[in-house]
């Protein structure tokens, strides 16, 4: 069994005064043991959402989730609360998910105490300070207060925290957008090290692509809370089929003056899946759109080698 | 050659608060001709957005203090570095009739720059009343021209900000810093919140307007990217200090200070593939408590003992082409500052 | 070019040279008490309810005479050596009576506070934290309460309930429920947004670990300042309800009382009403200076 998660056609509704957002539409995904899924999207696509709902920080609508080969979708509360050690979740903004009133080894032990890990006080201060090691906080900060770090040692916190008991999966939330790019290097290159290390599986939530081409062996592009384009990293940036994705990969601007790619501009911006009609969310910006597309909504078709795109036009598009 | 319309010279800026003195802009000079666009890049903290806000007379009070330096606009002083309250207020008086005139500023939230219970289109209106001497019809005609020209259409003139999305609301920022025709544009972070295909479309738009309107534009951005889009020459910052300063040909071609190439290689890329992203140790030292001589030696792989004991000035390595550092310094000059040490230098 | 040395940065050297060897540590709340004892108004209302309650705790030793020791010829004598602020309308010493007073006012505006906070805590957290239907049927109920001024309230069920501490502490505490489990509601409201509740959730922390760990300490700055206004009106009510002759009563030297036993001698002995009032004007005054200045120095984004 190679698989550590698998997601089948989950759903997650919230009902607006408008109508029903559809946040999470009909999304489905397997993860490997020791690999990185990317998912990205703009803001507004429900990639959060769709990381929160897999540790049920939001309860689905409807679909399945397995992990490990078990069904965690109807486990309740309590069930959950064995589940939760194993996965565990990163935040985008450190400071405001950290508790101000906590000092750092506050903060590192809080899982530890509450899964009643070491019942001797000195055990779990040693363990403190061994995962303070493991992320490369200085042990000098142990009685530090978050206010008094930077934006990448409190992301340290974060992550340390995540990993103090032991998890398997880590559901990372744009873990280094609120970082400059020197501070996010260093983050990246530590969760690399610590995947090798303890051969965890992360979920990648992040608007980049070019740090989600970075970390991630595998990418789901998500477009109002669908997704649209799925396959191998190697494969997405060798072979961009989906015309949103093509967008989202010319609009990155890029810190280099040689080989500048040909723009697609996109018309008009996202907008939110309130009962949305039987059609490709993507048509109304879509520069190919035709009749078709808004008529009926394309499924999610395998092109082969794994690489899987919804798009009525594909093949055309693409000279397939 | 044509003139210079914005000049900052060697422009120092201190926060005075309990706690201490935070030392936020040390020496920092750079010029703009109008068309032209600067690219200012830095970290969080590094004193970009100080930089602007000297320039636009908006740093925060009572902590916020120039101590030193000149900024010219069209060659006239528009700093007071004096302390004395009349001359302040003397100086402050003046920069209101400058500020969305003469220069406007694009902040990184659209939503702080827009009054929420007012149209927008009223908002463009008021601006251009505010600084011209025109009807209220021919002003209520010139706010949805430019609202038209930032494409939104001009049938949206009595719509509130929240009606807008926040790339539109951006474009809103734009045409009302834009609408009195200003010589110098400072834009701080103007796409940062904004996602990748919406940055897109205000980086073509800003690059249109630019060169339609002849505007100076001062680009802040901690983006390598958004600076190779739009601008036509870049400086780095660093602690408050500009380390490296020259045309992107020359900044994105031929990076030279070590820092430069340490933002360079952090990056990650999407035409090479590599394993394990280059990243420097350390962070940016604390304004409050700046190293003396090179305030980047200690992240520095090029360090050597000379950086701890002599303050490397912008030396220009080839035309129009500077940088803040040690290695870069021509042999008189290290040989002038070894034999200066001791007495010449101040602390 | 050589670093700029400015006057200000010589004075914080200096502070940093004097402040060096000594190691640096600040939780927030260590933080939020040193900006308290930089407000000047805010340590005078401090030094000031200090003070008063050390008067509280050693009244007997400072005041000369006991709280109803009536020498009738010695009625209604202006402020003198033997009498610094003057006798009653029965000869006692008004000054012994006012220093007695700081044994009812305070304990009794302090113990009121924290019942009507305890109640509406609970309320007002358990509305909060549940959200939804729970918060409405909660919240709902207190509005109707709040549709009745709290002092009328109070007078009410003092009035059903008779005289006594006991009921006088009852009918505040119960009457001002409503408004306090509002503030408390709204305290945790806005903690309940923050990330790290979340993230709380996500380590697998309990409800009752995420309200008392998480929500609670974080919602405390409002909360106390909120309290120290409370104590203020509390010590104000029951000063109003023993002028009109309730709650509390004659002989027990609580300052409205003594106000209200005065008020036909205002024209014939001014001072006998003088020194009450001014020590209720003075204590309400110090804990509201005091509220401000916690309130300043809890919430750093109103500097």
């Amino acid at each position: 069994m190679s698989e550590i998660l698998q997601v089948k056609n989950l759903k997650k509704y919230y009902s607006v005064p408008s109508g029903t957002l559809h946040a999470v539409d009909d999304v489905s995904f397997t993860m490997n043991y020791g690999e990185t899924l990317g998912i990205v999207g703009e803001s507004g696509c429900g990639k959060s959402t769709l990381g929160k709902t897999l540790l049920r920080l939001i309860q689905p609508t409807s679909g399945e989730v397995i992990f490990e080969g078990q069904d965690i979708t109807n486990v309740d509360q309590k069930g959950f609360t064995a589940l939760r050690p194993k996965m565990q979740m990163i935040f985008q903004d450190p400071m405001s998910s950290l508790n101000p009133r906590f000092s750092i080894s506050q903060q590192i032990a809080e899982p530890l105490k509450i899964y009643k890990v070491y019942k001797d006080k000195e055990q779990l201060n040693k363990r403190v300070l061994e995962l303070m090691d493991t992320v490369g906080l200085a042990r000098r900060y142990v009685e530090t207060y978050p206010h008094e770090l930077d934006g990448g040692r409190r992301q340290r916190i974060g992550i340390a925290r995540a990993l103090a008991l032991n998890p398997k999966l880590i559901v990372c939330d744009e873990p280094v957008s609120a970082l400059d790019v020197l501070i996010q290097a260093q983050i990246l290159n530590l969760l690399q090290d610590l995947q090798k290390e303890h051969g965890l599986s992360y979920m990648f939530i992040t608007h980049n692509l070019s740090v989600v081409k970075h970390i991630s062996d595998n990418i789901c592009v998500m477009y109002l809370g669908q997704v649209i384009e799925q396959c191998r990293t190697k494969e997405l940036f060798t072979h961009t089929y989906h015309p949103y994705t093509k967008a989202l990969l010319s609009a990155i601007p890029v810190p280099s003056l040689k080989d500048k790619r040909e723009r697609v501009l996109l018309k008009g911006e996202l907008t939110s899946p309130i009962n949305p009609k039987n059609a490709c969310r993507f048509a109304p910006r879509c520069l190919y759109a035709r009749e078709q597309c808004h008529n009926s909504a394309p499924e999610l078709v395998d092109l082969g080698n794994n690489h899987k795109c919804a798009c009525h036009f594909v093949k055309e598009i693409n000279g397939l | 050659m044509s003139e210079n319309v914005l000049e900052v010279k060697n422009l120092i800026v201190h926060y005075e608060t309990q706690d201490g003195v935070a030392e936020a802009v040390n020496d920092v000079s750079f010029s703009l001709k109008a068309g032209e666009t600067m690219g200012l890049v830095g970290e969080t903290g590094a004193g970009k957005t100080t930089v602007a806000l000297s320039i636009m007379g908006l740093l925060p009070k009572p902590a916020g203090h120039i101590i030193g330096g000149e900024i010219l606009l069209d060659g006239k002083n528009i700093v007071e570095t004096s302390r004395n309250k009349i001359k302040q207020r003397r100086n402050d008086r003046m920069m209101r009739k400058l500020r969305g005139n003469d220069i406007s500023m694009i902040f990184q939230d659209p939503m702080s720059a827009l009054n929420p219970v007012m149209p927008v289109g009223e908002q463009i209106a008021e601006v251009i009343r505010l600084h011209n001497k025109i009807s209220k019809a021919d002003a209520v005609k010139r706010a949805i021209e430019m609202m038209e020209l930032v494409g939104i259409s001009g049938e949206r003139y009595s719509y509130y900000p929240h009606e807008f999305s926040g790339g539109m609301k951006q474009r809103i920022v734009i045409a009302m810093a834009l609408a009195c025709n200003p010589r110098v544009l400072i834009a701080d972070e103007p796409t940062t919140a904004l996602d990748v295909t919406i940055q897109a479309q205000v980086l073509d738009l800003m690059r249109g307007l630019k060169k339609k309107f002849n505007t100076a534009l001062l680009m802040i951005t901690h983006d390598l990217g958004v600076v190779a889009e739009i601008c036509d020459k870049c400086a780095v910052v660093y602690a408050g200090q500009i380390v490296e300063y020259g045309s992107i040909e020359h900044i994105f071609n031929n990076p030279q200070h070590p820092y430069t190439k340490a933002l360079f290689n952090a990056v990650p890329s999407l035409d090479k593939d590599v394993d394990r992203l280059e990243s420097i140790s350390g962070l940016m030292s604390d304004p409050m408590d700046l190293p003396t001589h090179c305030t980047f030696k200690e992240r520095c792989t090029a360090c050597c003992d000379a950086c701890g004991e002599i303050d490397p000035p912008l030396t220009e390595i080839e035309p129009g082409h500077l940088v803040r550092c040690y290695h870069f310094m021509k042999e008189t000059d290290k040989a002038a500052a070894v034999a200066g040490k001791g007495g010449g230098v101040a602390k | 070019m050589a670093k700029l040395y400015t006057p200000a940065m010589a004075k914080i050297d200096k502070k940093k040279a004097k402040l060096k060897g000594r190691v640096r540590k600040s939780s927030p709340g260590r933080e939020a008490w040193k900006r308290l004892i930089r407000n000047k108004l805010a340590v005078a209302g401090m030094i000031i309810l200090v003070i008063l309650i050390l008067v509280a705790v050693f009244a007997n030793f400072i005041a000369p005479d006991g709280i109803d020791n009536q020498v009738l010829k010695n009625r209604l004598q202006p402020p003198s050596a033997a009498h610094i602020m003057g006798t009653d309308q029965f000869g006692r010493d008004i000054f012994s009576r006012i220093v007695y007073g700081t044994r009812i006012s305070l304990p009794i505006g302090f113990v009121c506070t924290v019942l009507a906070f305890a109640f509406g805590g609970i309320l007002g957290s358990v509305a909060a934290y549940n959200g939804g239907k729970v918060d409405n049927v909660i919240m709902r109920i207190m509005d109707i309460f709040q549709s009745i001024p709290p002092l009328l309230m109070a007078i009410g069920i003092a009035a059903s309930l008779g005289n006594g501490v006991l009921n006088l502490v009852l009918a505040i505490s119960l009457s001002t429920t409503p408004a306090r489990s509002r503030v408390i509601r709204a305290a945790i409201l806005t903690v309940k947004r923050n990330d790290y509740i979340e993230s709380a959730r996500a380590i697998g922390a309990s409800s009752r670990r995420q309200l008392l760990r998480y929500m609670l300490p974080n919602a405390l700055g409002p909360i106390m300042t909120a309290f120290t206004f409370s104590v203020a009106t509390a010590i104000l009510t029951v000063s109003s309800m023993a002028y009109i002759g309730l709650g509390i009563v004659p002989p027990t030297p609580e300052w409205g009382s003594m106000l209200s036993s005065s008020k036909e001698l205002l024209r014939q002995a001014p001072y006998t009403l003088y020194f009450p009032g001014i020590m209720i004007m003075i204590t309400v005054l110090a804990l509201n200076l005091f509220g401000d200045g916690l309130r300043d120095a809890l919430d750093p984004r109103l500097k």
